[in-house]
Protein backbone atom coordinates (compact mmCIF):
# COMPACT_ATOMS: atom_id res chain seq x y z
CA UNK A 1 0.00 0.00 0.00
CA UNK A 2 2.43 2.35 0.46
CA UNK A 3 4.10 1.51 -2.88
CA UNK A 4 1.11 2.64 -4.58
CA UNK A 5 0.82 5.76 -2.39
CA UNK A 6 4.33 6.63 -3.21
CA UNK A 7 3.54 5.91 -7.06
CA UNK A 8 0.58 8.54 -6.68
CA UNK A 9 2.72 11.36 -5.21
CA UNK A 10 5.37 10.77 -7.91
CA UNK A 11 2.90 11.17 -10.53
CA UNK A 12 1.50 14.30 -8.47
CA UNK A 13 5.00 16.01 -8.63
CA UNK A 14 5.43 15.14 -12.15
CA UNK A 15 2.44 16.92 -13.43
CA UNK A 16 2.31 19.73 -10.84
CA UNK A 17 6.16 20.86 -12.17
CA UNK A 18 4.94 19.33 -16.23
CA UNK A 19 2.22 22.09 -15.85
CA UNK A 20 4.54 24.64 -15.50
CA UNK A 21 6.18 24.91 -18.48
CA UNK A 22 3.82 28.09 -19.65
CA UNK A 23 5.37 31.05 -20.09
CA UNK A 24 4.75 33.58 -17.31
CA UNK A 25 2.32 36.31 -19.52
CA UNK A 26 2.13 39.72 -19.30
CA UNK A 27 -1.17 40.20 -19.35
CA UNK A 28 -4.40 38.42 -18.34
CA UNK A 29 -6.28 38.12 -21.26
CA UNK A 30 -9.84 36.05 -21.88
CA UNK A 31 -9.97 34.82 -25.71
CA UNK A 32 -13.67 34.88 -26.76
CA UNK A 33 -14.99 31.86 -28.16
CA UNK A 34 -15.45 30.17 -31.55
CA UNK A 35 -16.30 26.85 -32.90
CA UNK A 36 -12.68 26.91 -35.15
CA UNK A 37 -10.86 23.54 -33.52
CA UNK A 38 -7.55 24.35 -35.25
CA UNK A 39 -4.79 23.92 -33.06
CA UNK A 40 -2.63 26.47 -32.29
CA UNK A 41 1.06 25.18 -33.98
CA UNK A 42 3.64 24.16 -31.57
CA UNK A 43 6.40 26.32 -32.18
CA UNK A 44 7.27 29.38 -34.98
CA UNK A 45 4.66 32.24 -33.66
CA UNK A 46 4.39 35.53 -33.13
CA UNK A 47 1.82 36.39 -30.78
CA UNK A 48 0.57 39.49 -30.11
CA UNK A 49 -1.11 40.30 -27.15
CA UNK A 50 -3.84 43.19 -26.62
CA UNK A 51 -5.66 43.39 -23.37
CA UNK A 52 -9.10 44.65 -22.61
CA UNK A 53 -7.64 48.12 -21.85
CA UNK A 54 -5.76 48.40 -25.45
CA UNK A 55 -2.11 47.72 -24.67
CA UNK A 56 -0.71 45.83 -27.00
CA UNK A 57 2.69 42.47 -26.21
CA UNK A 58 4.27 41.12 -28.27
CA UNK A 59 6.38 37.99 -28.49
CA UNK A 60 7.96 35.13 -30.45
CA UNK A 61 8.00 31.75 -28.63
CA UNK A 62 12.07 31.31 -29.72
CA UNK A 63 14.81 32.76 -27.06
CA UNK A 64 17.26 32.90 -29.87
CA UNK A 65 15.27 35.15 -32.30
CA UNK A 66 14.60 37.42 -29.50
CA UNK A 67 18.06 38.15 -28.49
CA UNK A 68 18.40 38.33 -32.85
CA UNK A 69 15.63 40.19 -32.84
CA UNK A 70 16.57 42.80 -30.21
CA UNK A 71 20.05 43.34 -31.54
CA UNK A 72 18.17 43.85 -34.67
CA UNK A 73 16.06 46.91 -33.55
CA UNK A 74 19.02 48.02 -31.37
CA UNK A 75 21.16 48.37 -34.29
CA UNK A 76 17.57 49.97 -36.48
CA UNK A 77 17.16 52.83 -33.83
CA UNK A 78 20.79 52.86 -32.93
CA UNK A 79 21.34 52.11 -29.27
CA UNK A 80 24.41 50.22 -28.15
CA UNK A 81 23.41 47.16 -25.93
CA UNK A 82 25.83 45.37 -23.80
CA UNK A 83 25.25 41.14 -23.76
CA UNK A 84 23.47 41.55 -20.37
CA UNK A 85 20.67 43.25 -21.70
CA UNK A 86 20.39 41.32 -24.43
CA UNK A 87 19.96 38.76 -22.47
CA UNK A 88 17.43 39.94 -20.41
CA UNK A 89 15.38 41.04 -23.00
CA UNK A 90 15.57 38.06 -24.44
CA UNK A 91 14.10 35.91 -21.18
CA UNK A 92 10.90 37.67 -21.57
CA UNK A 93 8.71 35.82 -24.16
CA UNK A 94 6.53 38.70 -24.16
CA UNK A 95 6.74 42.50 -23.61
CA UNK A 96 4.49 45.41 -24.01
CA UNK A 97 6.44 48.64 -23.81
CA UNK A 98 7.80 51.65 -26.37
CA UNK A 99 11.36 51.68 -27.31
CA UNK A 100 12.07 54.44 -24.76
CA UNK A 101 10.85 52.46 -22.05
CA UNK A 102 12.24 49.63 -23.09
CA UNK A 103 15.56 51.05 -22.88
CA UNK A 104 15.32 52.03 -19.82
CA UNK A 105 13.95 48.47 -18.54
CA UNK A 106 16.72 46.86 -20.18
CA UNK A 107 19.30 49.25 -18.23
CA UNK A 108 17.97 48.78 -14.93
CA UNK A 109 19.11 46.18 -12.46
CA UNK A 110 16.84 43.24 -12.71
CA UNK A 111 14.78 43.49 -9.17
CA UNK A 112 14.01 47.29 -10.22
CA UNK A 113 12.70 45.97 -13.33
CA UNK A 114 9.47 45.06 -12.28
CA UNK A 115 8.75 49.04 -10.90
CA UNK A 116 8.31 49.73 -14.64
CA UNK A 117 4.94 49.78 -15.62
CA UNK A 118 4.09 47.83 -18.65
CA UNK A 119 2.05 50.35 -20.98
CA UNK A 120 1.60 48.38 -24.22
CA UNK A 121 3.67 49.02 -27.54
CA UNK A 122 1.94 52.48 -29.20
CA UNK A 123 -0.23 51.42 -31.99
CA UNK A 124 -1.93 54.23 -33.14
CA UNK A 125 -2.30 56.15 -36.07
CA UNK A 126 0.05 58.70 -34.35
CA UNK A 127 2.85 56.43 -33.39
CA UNK A 128 3.43 53.12 -34.13
CA UNK A 129 5.89 50.57 -32.97
CA UNK A 130 4.73 47.37 -33.92
CA UNK A 131 5.94 47.43 -37.72
CA UNK A 132 9.06 47.28 -36.17
CA UNK A 133 8.95 45.23 -33.95
CA UNK A 134 7.22 42.46 -36.98
CA UNK A 135 9.67 43.06 -39.22
CA UNK A 136 12.24 42.60 -37.26
CA UNK A 137 10.95 39.69 -35.62
CA UNK A 138 9.98 38.05 -39.19
CA UNK A 139 14.26 38.26 -40.24
CA UNK A 140 15.47 37.41 -37.01
CA UNK A 141 13.41 34.12 -36.54
CA UNK A 142 14.69 33.62 -40.38
CA UNK A 143 18.05 34.00 -39.72
CA UNK A 144 17.94 31.50 -36.37
CA UNK A 145 15.85 28.77 -37.68
CA UNK A 146 15.15 28.87 -41.19
CA UNK A 147 11.57 29.18 -41.16
CA UNK A 148 8.52 31.76 -41.27
CA UNK A 149 6.97 33.23 -38.16
CA UNK A 150 2.83 32.64 -38.04
CA UNK A 151 1.21 35.95 -36.84
CA UNK A 152 -1.36 35.14 -34.12
CA UNK A 153 -3.48 37.71 -32.06
CA UNK A 154 -4.69 37.23 -28.87
CA UNK A 155 -7.03 39.63 -27.73
CA UNK A 156 -9.54 40.14 -24.62
CA UNK A 157 -13.17 39.81 -25.89
CA UNK A 158 -13.68 43.16 -24.35
CA UNK A 159 -11.23 45.08 -26.36
CA UNK A 160 -12.67 47.83 -28.11
CA UNK A 161 -12.44 46.90 -31.88
CA UNK A 162 -10.09 50.58 -32.91
CA UNK A 163 -7.25 48.43 -31.15
CA UNK A 164 -7.70 45.69 -33.03
CA UNK A 165 -8.18 47.41 -36.18
CA UNK A 166 -5.04 49.69 -35.44
CA UNK A 167 -3.13 46.00 -35.68
CA UNK A 168 -5.07 44.63 -38.95
CA UNK A 169 -4.40 47.86 -40.57
CA UNK A 170 -0.54 47.48 -39.74
CA UNK A 171 -0.52 43.87 -40.83
CA UNK A 172 -2.09 45.28 -44.62
CA UNK A 173 0.52 47.78 -44.43
CA UNK A 174 3.61 44.83 -44.27
CA UNK A 175 1.83 42.88 -46.33
CA UNK A 176 0.54 40.41 -43.73
CA UNK A 177 -2.89 38.98 -45.13
CA UNK A 178 -2.78 35.55 -43.38
CA UNK A 179 -2.97 35.51 -39.59
CA UNK A 180 -4.85 33.76 -37.03
CA UNK A 181 -7.13 34.54 -34.12
CA UNK A 182 -6.85 32.76 -30.43
CA UNK A 183 -10.02 31.48 -29.30
CA UNK A 184 -11.47 29.42 -26.89
CA UNK A 185 -13.72 25.85 -27.89
CA UNK A 186 -17.29 26.34 -27.88
CA UNK A 187 -19.51 23.75 -29.54
CA UNK A 188 -20.78 23.79 -33.12
CA UNK A 189 -24.28 24.32 -32.79
CA UNK A 190 -24.69 22.52 -36.27
CA UNK A 191 -23.71 19.54 -34.24
CA UNK A 192 -26.98 19.91 -32.21
CA UNK A 193 -29.03 18.39 -35.22
CA UNK B 1 -6.23 0.20 4.42
CA UNK B 2 -2.48 1.37 4.50
CA UNK B 3 -1.69 2.40 8.06
CA UNK B 4 1.63 3.79 10.14
CA UNK B 5 2.56 1.94 13.06
CA UNK B 6 4.48 4.20 15.69
CA UNK B 7 5.38 3.24 18.71
CA UNK B 8 3.71 -0.38 19.20
CA UNK B 9 7.12 -2.01 17.74
CA UNK B 10 9.23 0.32 20.44
CA UNK B 11 7.39 -2.41 22.98
CA UNK B 12 8.65 -5.85 21.26
CA UNK B 13 12.67 -4.89 21.59
CA UNK B 14 13.32 -7.57 24.23
CA UNK B 15 15.36 -7.33 27.44
CA UNK B 16 15.25 -3.75 28.64
CA UNK B 17 13.07 -2.17 30.04
CA UNK B 18 10.99 0.23 28.32
CA UNK B 19 7.84 3.13 29.31
CA UNK B 20 4.61 2.11 28.12
CA UNK B 21 3.95 3.90 24.80
CA UNK B 22 0.80 3.98 23.61
CA UNK B 23 0.41 2.75 20.02
CA UNK B 24 -0.54 5.67 17.52
CA UNK B 25 -1.97 4.25 14.29
CA UNK B 26 -2.69 6.67 11.78
CA UNK B 27 -5.12 5.10 9.03
CA UNK B 28 -3.49 6.94 5.80
CA UNK B 29 -6.97 6.61 3.36
CA UNK B 30 -8.46 10.28 3.59
CA UNK B 31 -4.38 11.32 2.47
CA UNK B 32 -4.04 9.08 -0.15
CA UNK B 33 -7.79 10.01 -1.89
CA UNK B 34 -6.13 13.53 -1.41
CA UNK B 35 -3.30 12.64 -3.41
CA UNK B 36 -5.24 10.98 -6.17
CA UNK B 37 -7.80 13.58 -6.11
CA UNK B 38 -5.11 16.28 -7.34
CA UNK B 39 -3.30 14.31 -9.58
CA UNK B 40 -6.40 13.63 -11.78
CA UNK B 41 -7.19 17.29 -11.36
CA UNK B 42 -3.23 18.01 -12.84
CA UNK B 43 -3.99 15.42 -15.23
CA UNK B 44 -6.90 16.86 -16.94
CA UNK B 45 -5.99 20.55 -16.67
CA UNK B 46 -2.78 19.85 -18.90
CA UNK B 47 -5.30 19.03 -21.43
CA UNK B 48 -7.99 21.84 -21.74
CA UNK B 49 -5.60 24.30 -21.70
CA UNK B 50 -4.44 24.25 -25.69
CA UNK B 51 -6.09 27.19 -27.39
CA UNK B 52 -7.56 26.77 -30.80
CA UNK B 53 -7.32 29.74 -33.35
CA UNK B 54 -9.28 31.15 -36.41
CA UNK B 55 -7.55 31.58 -39.49
CA UNK B 56 -8.18 35.30 -41.28
CA UNK B 57 -7.47 36.22 -44.77
CA UNK B 58 -7.60 40.10 -45.10
CA UNK B 59 -8.20 41.65 -48.48
CA UNK B 60 -5.01 43.79 -49.38
CA UNK B 61 -4.46 47.50 -49.18
CA UNK B 62 -6.61 49.41 -51.83
CA UNK B 63 -4.12 51.61 -53.57
CA UNK B 64 -5.05 55.67 -52.07
CA UNK B 65 -4.73 56.83 -55.55
CA UNK B 66 -7.74 54.79 -56.38
CA UNK B 67 -11.04 56.58 -55.24
CA UNK B 68 -13.36 53.89 -55.52
CA UNK B 69 -15.51 52.92 -52.77
CA UNK B 70 -14.64 49.35 -50.88
CA UNK B 71 -17.47 47.71 -51.95
CA UNK B 72 -16.80 46.02 -55.45
CA UNK B 73 -18.36 47.66 -58.09
CA UNK B 74 -20.15 45.45 -60.68
CA UNK B 75 -21.62 43.47 -58.37
CA UNK B 76 -25.49 43.35 -58.01
CA UNK B 77 -26.78 44.88 -55.54
CA UNK B 78 -29.09 42.21 -53.98
CA UNK B 79 -26.03 40.03 -53.24
CA UNK B 80 -25.05 42.07 -50.67
CA UNK B 81 -26.04 42.15 -46.90
CA UNK B 82 -24.28 44.74 -44.53
CA UNK B 83 -23.83 44.01 -40.89
CA UNK B 84 -22.19 47.23 -38.99
CA UNK B 85 -21.32 46.06 -35.15
CA UNK B 86 -22.09 48.58 -32.63
CA UNK B 87 -22.15 49.00 -29.35
CA UNK B 88 -23.94 46.40 -26.73
CA UNK B 89 -23.57 43.76 -28.92
CA UNK B 90 -26.35 45.37 -30.82
CA UNK B 91 -26.27 44.67 -35.16
CA UNK B 92 -27.68 46.75 -37.69
CA UNK B 93 -28.52 45.06 -41.10
CA UNK B 94 -29.31 45.85 -44.24
CA UNK B 95 -29.15 44.38 -47.60
CA UNK B 96 -28.38 45.79 -50.55
CA UNK B 97 -26.91 49.48 -51.13
CA UNK B 98 -27.66 52.44 -49.03
CA UNK B 99 -28.18 55.90 -51.19
CA UNK B 100 -30.51 57.71 -49.94
CA UNK B 101 -29.41 60.74 -52.63
CA UNK B 102 -30.68 58.09 -55.46
CA UNK B 103 -33.53 57.10 -53.22
CA UNK B 104 -32.40 53.38 -52.29
CA UNK B 105 -33.02 53.07 -48.69
CA UNK B 106 -33.63 49.31 -47.73
CA UNK B 107 -34.91 48.43 -44.08
CA UNK B 108 -32.39 48.37 -41.55
CA UNK B 109 -32.92 45.49 -38.68
CA UNK B 110 -31.16 45.93 -35.75
CA UNK B 111 -30.61 43.53 -34.16
CA UNK B 112 -28.34 41.34 -31.67
CA UNK B 113 -26.36 37.93 -31.93
CA UNK B 114 -29.06 35.72 -30.88
CA UNK B 115 -28.75 33.14 -33.25
CA UNK B 116 -32.65 33.07 -33.55
CA UNK B 117 -31.79 36.19 -34.89
CA UNK B 118 -28.71 36.46 -36.59
CA UNK B 119 -28.65 33.15 -38.21
CA UNK B 120 -31.99 33.79 -39.43
CA UNK B 121 -31.34 36.58 -41.33
CA UNK B 122 -28.68 35.28 -42.76
CA UNK B 123 -30.75 32.32 -44.43
CA UNK B 124 -33.11 34.62 -45.21
CA UNK B 125 -30.72 36.53 -47.37
CA UNK B 126 -29.02 33.12 -48.60
CA UNK B 127 -32.69 31.84 -50.00
CA UNK B 128 -32.97 34.91 -51.33
CA UNK B 129 -29.62 35.30 -53.41
CA UNK B 130 -30.53 30.86 -54.22
CA UNK B 131 -33.75 31.93 -55.27
CA UNK B 132 -32.37 34.96 -57.64
CA UNK B 133 -28.95 33.90 -58.56
CA UNK B 134 -29.38 29.85 -58.54
CA UNK B 135 -26.71 29.65 -55.39
CA UNK B 136 -26.83 30.82 -51.65
CA UNK B 137 -23.00 30.94 -52.03
CA UNK B 138 -23.04 34.03 -54.23
CA UNK B 139 -24.75 35.89 -50.84
CA UNK B 140 -21.33 39.13 -50.01
CA UNK B 141 -21.33 39.95 -46.84
CA UNK B 142 -19.81 42.93 -45.41
CA UNK B 143 -18.67 43.72 -42.14
CA UNK B 144 -18.51 46.93 -40.90
CA UNK B 145 -17.11 47.34 -37.03
CA UNK B 146 -17.45 50.76 -35.27
CA UNK B 147 -15.07 51.91 -33.07
CA UNK B 148 -17.73 51.02 -30.03
CA UNK B 149 -18.00 47.86 -30.50
CA UNK B 150 -15.95 45.29 -29.06
CA UNK B 151 -13.29 42.16 -30.45
CA UNK B 152 -15.98 39.58 -29.36
CA UNK B 153 -18.09 41.41 -31.51
CA UNK B 154 -16.24 40.86 -34.47
CA UNK B 155 -15.17 36.96 -33.99
CA UNK B 156 -18.44 35.99 -33.29
CA UNK B 157 -19.44 37.43 -36.91
CA UNK B 158 -16.63 35.78 -38.24
CA UNK B 159 -18.17 32.81 -36.55
CA UNK B 160 -21.25 33.12 -37.68
CA UNK B 161 -19.67 33.31 -41.43
CA UNK B 162 -18.47 29.90 -41.11
CA UNK B 163 -21.30 28.69 -39.38
CA UNK B 164 -23.85 29.85 -41.90
CA UNK B 165 -21.12 28.76 -44.95
CA UNK B 166 -21.04 32.39 -45.94
CA UNK B 167 -17.69 31.98 -48.75
CA UNK B 168 -17.79 35.50 -49.35
CA UNK B 169 -16.94 37.95 -46.49
CA UNK B 170 -14.86 40.64 -45.96
CA UNK B 171 -14.17 43.29 -43.02
CA UNK B 172 -14.77 47.08 -44.45
CA UNK B 173 -14.68 50.44 -43.44
CA UNK B 174 -18.01 52.56 -43.06
CA UNK B 175 -19.05 54.56 -46.03
CA UNK B 176 -20.64 58.11 -45.48
CA UNK B 177 -23.88 56.96 -46.32
CA UNK B 178 -23.99 54.35 -43.72
CA UNK B 179 -22.37 57.16 -40.98
CA UNK B 180 -25.31 59.07 -41.32
CA UNK B 181 -27.51 56.49 -40.64
CA UNK B 182 -25.53 55.47 -37.62
CA UNK B 183 -25.77 58.90 -35.77
CA UNK B 184 -29.81 58.81 -36.62
CA UNK B 185 -29.91 55.03 -34.99
CA UNK B 186 -27.37 55.49 -31.86
CA UNK B 187 -30.28 54.78 -28.81
CA UNK B 188 -30.42 52.71 -26.18
CA UNK B 189 -33.85 52.50 -26.87
CA UNK B 190 -33.54 50.13 -29.52
CA UNK B 191 -32.01 47.83 -26.76
CA UNK B 192 -35.17 47.54 -25.07
CA UNK B 193 -37.39 46.55 -28.60
CA UNK B 194 -34.57 43.78 -29.39
CA UNK B 195 -33.83 42.22 -26.02
CA UNK B 196 -37.33 40.90 -26.52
Amino acid sequence: MTAMVDLAFLLLTFFMLATNFKAEEAAEVETPKSISDTVIPERDIMMITVDDSGRVFFGIDNRDSREAMIKKIASANKWTLNEDEVKAFALETSFGMSFGTLKRWMSLPPNEREQIPQTGIPCDTLINELPQWLVQGRYAHKEVKGTDLRVVIKADKNTKYPAISNIIETFRELRIHNFALITSLETDPRDDN
Amino acid sequence: MAELDTGGGGGKKGGKPRGKKASTRIDMTAMVDLAFLLLTFFVLTTTISKPNVMPVVIPPKVDPNDKEEVEPPKVAETKILTLILGQSDLIYAYPGILDPASGKSPEVLTINFDPKKLRTLIKERQNIVKGQFGDAKELIVLIKPLSTSRYNNMVDILDEMNISEVKKYTLAELNDNERELIVAQKEPENVQDIAK
